[in-house]
């Protein structure tokens, strides 16, 4: 069985290690491993004013989902939890599910459908990018901040302070905030992950001025290996950084994230 | 109960809104341009989109399959390590569930790639570099691509329920005589296949329903649902209808597939409570 695993090891690492490689090297075609050393590629990517606008568009919306996701979400996993009828329940269930049963390429016909109409002219426009990438990782967060509440058994606590006296305002600032504060934290860094890596809706529904990071990546992998490589390696980086962030700032969590399950 | 059911809806009522306005409206946009003409009528009509309904139905099933297969593999090994390793690989097996399909993509073009570094490898033991990148850019390299993030998904909902699974089970059946494999098939196996079988339904849900790594990986050259969902969408001017009748049978497969992993996960939750 070890062995298994090594191999099972190996397969993931091996992509990554060739992209980190392939990022470096001078030139690469036809031959096993790139020839010569170079920071060149991720110099050029530096200089490309589009990679350069497409990262600042991804940060944006990155940052604007994480505080719509946040503003909104925290309630609404309040309200969920809060329900004690069954079909809360259930629609919270589907909710979680909704990510898989219903594909970012279908989301994004929807919205091109929807807000490429006369009344609703809004496609193209950031802000409904933004709203793209709320709704299709509102459940992971969801997931999250609820099945959290579960575990920490926030009812008890509430009702404690509630007979201590305590109104709503200070228990929600007192005690749920407070609570929630790693499951917050690592279900935001998880939104984060997934926003700044989202291609398959991005790409339908982004204006061609306001297109994220991956999407125009995409173009990259036509041309030279080299640069395509310090464009992914990009990518990947932030997706590994925020990875770690969300693994440690999640420690002692119930339940394993990015799992709809 | 914390807070009046007043106020509850209140809190919700922001993130309901949102829902209902960017999905909701969306996918009922969809549904309804789908229903409203004879688009569906028109898929069953024409040959090449059931063969790609069909070969996304096996890109599926057969990268679910590996997954599961692969997933249960490993998830069993680390059943068995020391809790502080087995964290540790955790989070390293968790790794490509945030990473873009892009990024899996040109992975595996530089890895099995026309020039790719295991296509020369083997082509110095002899192999054929183009027959390695026509196994890359058609359905066996989609599922070798679609493993990738779909194996941490198994792992991680497998992982829970093999590390809490009594061992004194099956080493009980081993001391009256069976085999290793034996006790693995008669005592593990029943009592883990619904969880197996939730994860094997939802990576191929996922699996069904995505083209960003395939579109990276052969462009449109696959006839899988998805893409040529996508070619219509992205050819202005296109028939919209007959792309709103692809993506209902798209939601309709995906959608089928989850109710499915959710009723196995209902069953196994249920075993379960049933045993504590």
């Amino acid at each position: 069985m070890p062995i298994v695993t090594a191999l099972y090891l190996l397969y993931l690492a091996a992509p990554i290690a060739l992209l980190a490689i392939g990022s470096v090297g001078q030139s690469w075609t036809n031959s096993l491993l790139p020839s010569g050393l170079t920071a060149g590629w991720y110099g050029q990517l530096w200089a490309d004013a589009s990679f350069r606008r497409a990262f600042t568009v991804s940060l944006t919306v990155c940052a604007a989902t994480c505080a719509v996701t946040a503003l909104i979400g925290v309630p609404l996993a309040y309200a969920i939890y809060g329900a004690s009828r069954r079909g809360v329940r259930a629609a919270a269930r589907v909710l979680f599910l909704l990510p898989v049963a219903a594909p970012p390429l279908v989301l994004g016909f929807g919205f091109i459908l929807v807000f490429s109409s006369d009344s609703l002219p809004f496609l193209g426009s950031g802000w409904l990018l933004v709203a793209g990438h709320v709704v299709s990782t509102l459940p992971y967060l969801m997931q999250t901040l609820v099945s959290d509440m579960r575990h920490l058994d926030l009812v008890t606590l509430e009702t404690a302070a509630e007979s201590l006296g305590a109104g709503f305002r200070q228990r929600l600032v007192g005690i749920v905030i407070p609570s929630l504060r790693q499951s917050l934290s690592s279900g935001l860094i998880m939104v984060a992950a997934l926003s700044i890596g989202e291609f398959q809706m991005s790409n339908l529904i982004a204006g061609f001025l306001s297109r994220p990071y991956p999407v125009v990546l995409l173009q990259a992998f036509y041309g030279a290996t080299g640069f395509a490589c310090a464009g992914t390696m990009l990518l990947l980086l932030l997706a590994v950084l925020s990875a770690l962030a969300s693994a440690s700032a999640g420690r002692g969590l119930p339940s394993s994230k990015g799992t709809p399950s | 109960m914390s807070g009046s059911p007043i106020l509850r809806l209140l809190l919700a009522v922001p993130g309901l809104a949102l829902l209902i306005l960017f999905f909701l409206l969306p996918l009922g946009a969809v549904a309804w341009q789908a229903l409203a003409g004879d688009a569906i009528q028109r898929v069953f009509a024409q040959g090449d989109l059931l063969a790609a309904l069909g070969n996304s139905l096996l890109l599926g099933l057969e990268a679910g399959l590996a997954s599961v297969v692969l997933g249960v593999a490993v998830a069993l090994h680390l059943a068995r390590l020391p809790p502080g390793r087995r964290a540790l690989l955790q989070v390293v097996i968790a790794l490509p569930l945030t990473f873009s399909g892009l990024i899996v993509a040109y992975g595996f073009i530089l890895l099995l790639g026309r020039a790719g570094f295991a296509t020369l490898l083997l082509a110095e033991l002899g192999a054929d570099p183009a027959a390695i990148a026509a196994f890359l850019y058609d359905r066996p390299g989609l599922v070798l691509a679609y493993s990738y993030f779909l194996t941490p998904r198994v792992i991680l909902t497998l992982l829970p329920v093999f590390a809490n699974f009594d061992h004194r089970q099956t080493e009980a059946a081993e001391s009256m005589g069976a085999s290793r494999l034996r006790a693995l098939i008669d005592i593990l196996a029943p009592q883990v296949a619904p969880t197996v079988l939730a994860s094997f339904a939802l990576v191929t849900a996922v699996a069904f329903g995505a083209y960003g790594t395939a579109l990276a990986l052969v462009g449109t050259q696959i006839n899988i649902l998805p893409l040529r969902l996508y070619s219509l969408i992205a050819d202005a001017g296109a028939d919209f209808p007959l792309a709103a009748a692809l993506s209902v049978l798209l939601l309709a497969v995906c959608s089928f597939l989850m109710a499915v992993a959710e009723i196995a996960a209902a069953r196994s939750e249920a075993d379960h409570h049933v045993r504590t």
